[in-house]
């Protein structure tokens, strides 16, 4: 832009002006920056409510486990519709253990691997699925600042161009490409600063819900090997 | 992405971004602005004797000259080489001149030459005047009283004017010779106007018309200076001419009538010509009093109030010296009640101290030459010292 001209509008700084008086590099990353901040903002949201479900079904679903109905039962209920968080987990292990036992030849020998291997992969995926888009959070909270400061840094050294070609060093003349150049980084941090906030928070309920469903396959995995030694004993004691 | 209900985080923050945009976009339409900051002022100070030395400027003038010029009106003829300064950054002193004249001198001076010739003159001036109003005597055979003028004859007389007159011609020095005369003692300026003088006439040239003064003044300063009016201004002098010429006052003679007289206030000659006086200069300054003349104005001062003091001896042990912050006016009289400086602390004293303060009471118009008119705002304030030990050596 071309502070000359700037000069005689210099009261007139709005926010549109700003914006279409930059650069194009400005406008790049201004425009860049504001759709990572709804971006971060809609995983934000997502996220909170992803959470918020999960915790329910958590709570839910552990209450219907410990209340002594019969682990048969659970399953049918719970294979029917989706799961999410430790009702898939057990739906899993309980499908691996029908698998092992459909087959009336099947061997129990290594059942025990196979279902903690089980758990295992669901936690991960259950985990996976709550992670995901948190790491954009993470890239954005550090980015953001370092790509608005770029803008900044464009802006300015156009505006010095602009000022070492027109030879005029008024303030009201440098005031507004200073002012639209800042602009880039104050997007920048309006960015950054939820997403890195947020990207914190929800980290942290990500492995809560981790140590949780971890504690649950464990307990469950410990529930079926017991199981699974009453039945090879029965059988032994059948043999025998 | 597919948007899902479940979901509804893109939509949602798009919705509050475009909304925080838009509030932006009205909240930060008109941006405050800052009071208009107060300008700074720069701010000098000038001491007094900074002040002093400010000289008057042409308010009439453009420009601020390199150097400052005192008005000039026409070029003097007899130029003095002036050695340039050696240093041309160095600040010169503009000679101040001369105070306005008071008032009261010029009415003294003027009135008295008309009237005192008269008597004896009568006879010699009488054919003059005729010779500018020739018309008159025709007209009239014989107005009012004049006792001693009988008018027809003066056209012989008349024709024998020029022949009086023809001295005159080489005579017309004089006039600017009698304000050249007049011209040392500032007060004679006729003009009342208070325009100083701008250029003071320079001593050679006063010591030359002051040799001629004597030579001429004693006998022909009553005789020539009438002839020499009334020559050229046939109004004023004697009681019967006037008497005559307002009867013979004609508009066409008017240019008679009026003065003829040289100007009383000579143009300021100079180098150069120059109409208008400096609008003030960088590299000059008014006039300062020199060590010399300080010296002289002490001894002045100091005879004068030895005179007027009575001072009363001291007791051998006791040590004194009464100290008289006085004010002066222009003409040497105290501006204000002289006050003293360091009142003695021993009562004994206080004859003495009072001794002082009577005398400088005493001595009250204290007699100050005309030359320290222009310093006046350098020995306005003084403090007197009355040691006595002093006044008794």
């Amino acid at each position: 832009m071309n502070p000359a001209d700037a000069a005689g509008a210099v009261t007139e700084v709005s926010i549109m002006s700003m914006f279409w008086n930059a650069h194009l590099v400005v406008k790049i990353v201004m425009i860049g920056l504001l759709s990572s901040s709804v971006w971060c903002w809609a995983i934000i949201i997502n996220k909170t409510m992803l959470f918020a479900k999960t915790r329910k079904a958590m709570d839910r679903f552990e209450q219907v486990f410990w209340s002594g109905q019969s682990l048969e039962e659970l399953y049918q209920t719970s294979s029917q519709k989706p799961t999410i968080g430790m009702a898939s987990c057990f739906v899993a292990a309980m499908r691996e253990w029908k698998r092992s036992f459909q087959n009336v030849g099947a061997s129990f020998m290594g059942l025990h691997a196979r279902l903690e291997k089980v758990l295992d992969v669901s936690i991960a995926r259950e985990v996976e699925k709550l992670e995901s888009g948190l790491l954009v959070l993470a890239t954005v909270a550090s980015t953001a600042p370092f790509v608005g400061l770029f803008g900044t840094v464009w802006g300015i050294m156009s505006s010095f161009r602009s000022i070492a070609a027109s030879k005029n060093t008024s303030l009201a003349v440098i005031a507004p490409g200073l002012a639209e150049a800042l602009f880039a980084t104050a997007i920048g941090l309006f960015a950054a600063i939820p997403a890195l906030v947020f990207f914190n928070n929800l980290q942290g309920m990500v492995a809560r819900f981790q140590a949780r469903m971890e504690s649950f396959a464990d307990e469950f995995s410990s529930i079926l090997s017991r199981q699974i030694d009453q039945h090879v004993g029965g059988e032994r004691d059948r043999a025998a | 992405m597919k948007l899902k209900l479940s979901e509804p985080g893109y939509v949602v923050s798009g919705g509050v971004h475009l909304l925080a945009l838009l509030m932006l976009i009205v909240t930060f339409t008109k941006p405050e602005q800052f009071d208009p900051m107060q300008e700074t002022v720069p701010i000098e100070t000038i001491s007094d004797s900074d002040f002093n030395k400010v000289m008057q400027g042409d308010k009439s003038a453009s420009a601020v000259r390199p150097e400052a010029l005192p008005k000039v009106d026409k070029v003097d003829p007899s130029p003095e080489a002036t050695p340039t300064p050696p240093t041309p950054d160095a600040q010169k002193t503009v000679p101040t001149p001369p105070p306005p004249p008071a008032p009261e001198p010029v009415t003294q001076e003027q009135p008295p030459t008309p009237p005192t010739p008269p008597p004896p003159p009568v006879a010699e001036t009488q054919p003059t005047p005729p010779a500018p109003t020739p018309p008159t005597p025709p007209s009239r055979p014989a107005p009012a009283p004049a006792p001693v003028v009988p008018t027809p004859p003066e056209r012989v007389d008349a024709d024998a004017e020029p022949v009086q007159a023809k001295p005159l011609p080489p005579e017309p020095p004089r006039p600017p010779e009698r304000v050249a005369e007049a011209k040392p003692t500032p007060p004679v300026k006729p003009h009342p106007t208070p325009k100083p003088p701008k250029v003071v006439p320079k001593p050679d040239q006063l010591a030359k018309l002051l040799d001629q003064e004597p030579a001429d003044q004693p006998a022909e300063k009553p005789v020539p200076k009438a002839p020499t009016k009334m020559a050229r201004t046939p109004a004023p002098p004697t009681a019967a001419q006037t008497d005559e010429q307002s009867h013979t006052f004609d508009l066409t003679d008017i240019s008679r009538l009026l003065s003829h007289d040289a100007p009383a206030q000579k143009a300021a000659t100079g180098r150069e010509q120059s109409k208008l006086a400096s609008l003030g200069s960088a590299t000059a300054h008014a006039d300062r009093m020199a060590p010399s003349l300080w010296g002289q104005l002490d001894g002045l001062m100091e005879e004068q109030y030895r005179q007027c003091w009575s001072y009363l001896g001291l007791s051998p042990g006791q040590k004194y010296v009464p100290q008289i912050r006085v004010t002066y006016d222009e003409s040497g009289g105290l501006a204000s009640d002289p006050v003293l400086v360091n009142p003695p602390s021993d009562p004994t004293l206080r004859n003495l101290a009072e001794s002082a303060l009577r005398a400088v009471r005493r001595c009250n118009p204290l007699r100050i030459p005309s030359q320290y008119a222009p310093y006046y705002d350098e020995w306005k304030g003084r403090v007197l010292r009355f040691d006595p030990q002093e006044m008794a050596g």
